[in-house]
């Protein structure tokens, strides 16, 4: 009973299929966003609650911000700091952030804490990295509208994210079928760091590759008062904050996966990991083919 | 009576202890505790890890994700016929309206001049006719599908961009109270839209009609996947008796 339970847990990801969201600017968007219906579950008062927080967070960095600008003052520069890495973890807690692609990945092989750490904070810098480099492209290299084009280069790079992402699912996929069909050993443990950060990078890159909308807005607000080291350090804190959410979610799937294949023997555990690696696989690949024809679309 | 009960469970519990530290030993005992404890925050960790997994991962807690705020107030307005329409007024969070006035206020002069105001329309608002202007009507408990809206402006008040614009929605008051449910939600949730703590709805030529209005989250509607009830206008008016 205890194993099945366990590998109902560690399978439960699949049950949320598509239902993550990259959601685009529906003031910008020629294309509206096709919707899912579902019917409707429970309503949930801590979402409402983490949307109030976000809209007081944001606000009180304006106010911030433009006091730091306007007076020169940096007392409040500590606080404002605080607030951009709390805003970012907070609003990453929220949809996209590639939390669901790096919990599949987790799902199908062995990692150490650090490893997962480290992944989260990839995922978390490349997302905000591509924010600040994205819109100090447009508005000094390319000289555009940001708003208008920000939506070009989402689309582009979402293309360009999620089919890295399906080509990864595949390939997760394709090792664990092997594994289980010929050589019946686990994966390797990536407890070595160097190896870890080899492994994880492609896939941080891949998950991290769309602009943070987070990050962007703040770099613009930065830019119109002509505060762009600000605007750079706001975009780092709240990196940060976003680092903090995406490592704690990885970590906690890193550790509960330990914890559940332990109610296995040895032998079936090395099973159950590679059908784990396998459903992981299926599940990024579909999820990644998904969110492709949808951006393509 | 009690005390005495009380008392003799006090030494019951004292006597088994001593027993215990006296059979096994003190260290023994000790040890054995911190065992049990440790196996009891052991499993309350895993449970807290897999619950925390089962929350994230089922896709439909922590999926709060809004990037653009707006604060509303509506105007609710009649004419001699009935109701009229919806008066919207969004105000904007300050940074999506430093994106907004950074692309489209041109000559960068603080005000949005009519052909600015025109630019914004066409660039940063008409979209929103996919998502029927964020405003879902419900007449009698049927949907009324917002198709078009009149006399669109965007105003810079306090660095806060405010869009205003008419939802026209002709009701015809009769002798019975017609119930009207406005909610105002973004589908696709990049937007979250609160009504103003002061004064979020107001009434506009009312005077031949009984009005009662309030506003509260809408148990009927569910959006984004079912987790969120939108707030929404509750209307009920009838002709005067």
């Amino acid at each position: 009973m205890k194993k099945y339970l366990s590998l109902f847990i560690l399978l439960l990801p699949a049950l949320s299929l598509g239902q993550g969201v990259w959601a685009q600017n529906p003031f910008m968007s020629k294309n509206p966003q096709k919707q899912i219906k579902q019917a409707p579950v429970l309503p949930n008062k801590f979402l409402y609650k983490i949307v109030i927080w976000q809209q007081q967070l944001k606000q009180k960095m304006s106010e911030l911000i433009r006091e730091v600008r306007t007076t020169g003052n940096i007392k409040p520069l500590m606080f404002l700091m605080m607030l951009s890495f709390t805003y970012g973890a907070i609003h990453a807690a929220g949809p996209g952030h590639g939390k669901f692609v790096a919990m599949s990945y987790f799902l199908s092989r062995k990692a150490s804490i650090i490893g997962g750490l480290l992944f989260g904070t990839f995922i978390a810098f490349f997302h905000g990295l591509s924010g600040a480099v994205g819109v100090l492209g447009l508005r000094y290299i390319i000289q555009k509208s940001v708003s208008e084009t920000l939506g070009t280069v989402t689309t582009v790079t979402q293309i360009v994210s999620f089919g890295l992402i399906t080509l990864l699912g595949l390939s997760i996929l394709l090792k664990n079928g092997y594994t289980l069909c010929f050589k019946r050993t686990s994966n390797p443990d990536t407890k070595n760091l160097k190896e870890s950060t080899k492994r994880f990078l492609p896939w941080a890159v891949a998950v991290g590759l769309v602009p943070c909308p987070a990050v962007v807005m703040v770099m613009l607000f930065c830019l119109s008062m002509d505060a762009l080291t600000l605007g750079l350090l706001l975009a780092a804190f709240i990196s940060l904050g976003m680092a903090a959410t995406i490592s704690f979610v990885v970590i906690a799937v890193v550790m509960g996966r330990g914890f559940s294949l332990r109610a296995f023997s040895k032998k079936r555990a090395e099973i159950a990991e590679s059908i784990l690696g396998i459903v992981s696989g299926i599940i990024v690949t579909v999820l990644g083919s998904l969110f492709l024809i949808t951006a393509i679309g | 009576m009690v005390r005495a009960k009380i008392d003799m469970y006090h030494l019951n519990l004292f006597s088994i202890r001593k027993n215990l530290i006296i059979r096994l030993g003190y260290r023994s005992w000790r040890k054995r505790c911190l065992i049990r404890l440790s196996a009891v925050i052991s499993r309350l960790y895993t449970f807290g890890i897999i619950g925390f997994i089962v929350f994230n991962a089922s896709g439909r807690n922590l999926y709060a994700h809004p990037h653009v705020f707006i604060v509303q107030r509506i105007e609710i307005v009649f004419d001699d016929q009935g109701l009229s329409g919806f008066k919207m007024r969004w105000g904007f969070d300050e940074m999506f309206s430093s994106m907004i006035t950074g692309d489209y206020d041109r000559n960068q002069n603080g005000r949005l001049e009519s052909t600015e105001v025109q630019t914004i329309k066409e660039k940063a608002f008409n979209y929103l006719s996919n998502y029927n202007y964020f405003t879902f009507i419900k007449i009698d408990g049927k949907p009324f599908a917002v198709k078009y809206i009149k006399d669109f402006a965007a105003i810079l008040e306090n660095n806060k961009l405010i869009y205003e614009f008419f939802v026209p929605c002709h009701v015809a008051a009769i002798r019975q109270f017609k119930k009207i449910i406005i909610a105002t939600y973004d589908p696709s949730y990049y937007t979250a839209i609160f009504f103003a703590k002061k004064r979020p709805a107001s009434l506009s030529l009312s005077e031949p009609y009984d009005v009662r209005s309030t506003t509260r989250q809408d148990k009927t509607t569910s959006t984004y996947y079912g987790m969120v009830h939108p707030w929404a206008l509750f209307l009920e008016f009838r002709l005067k008796q």
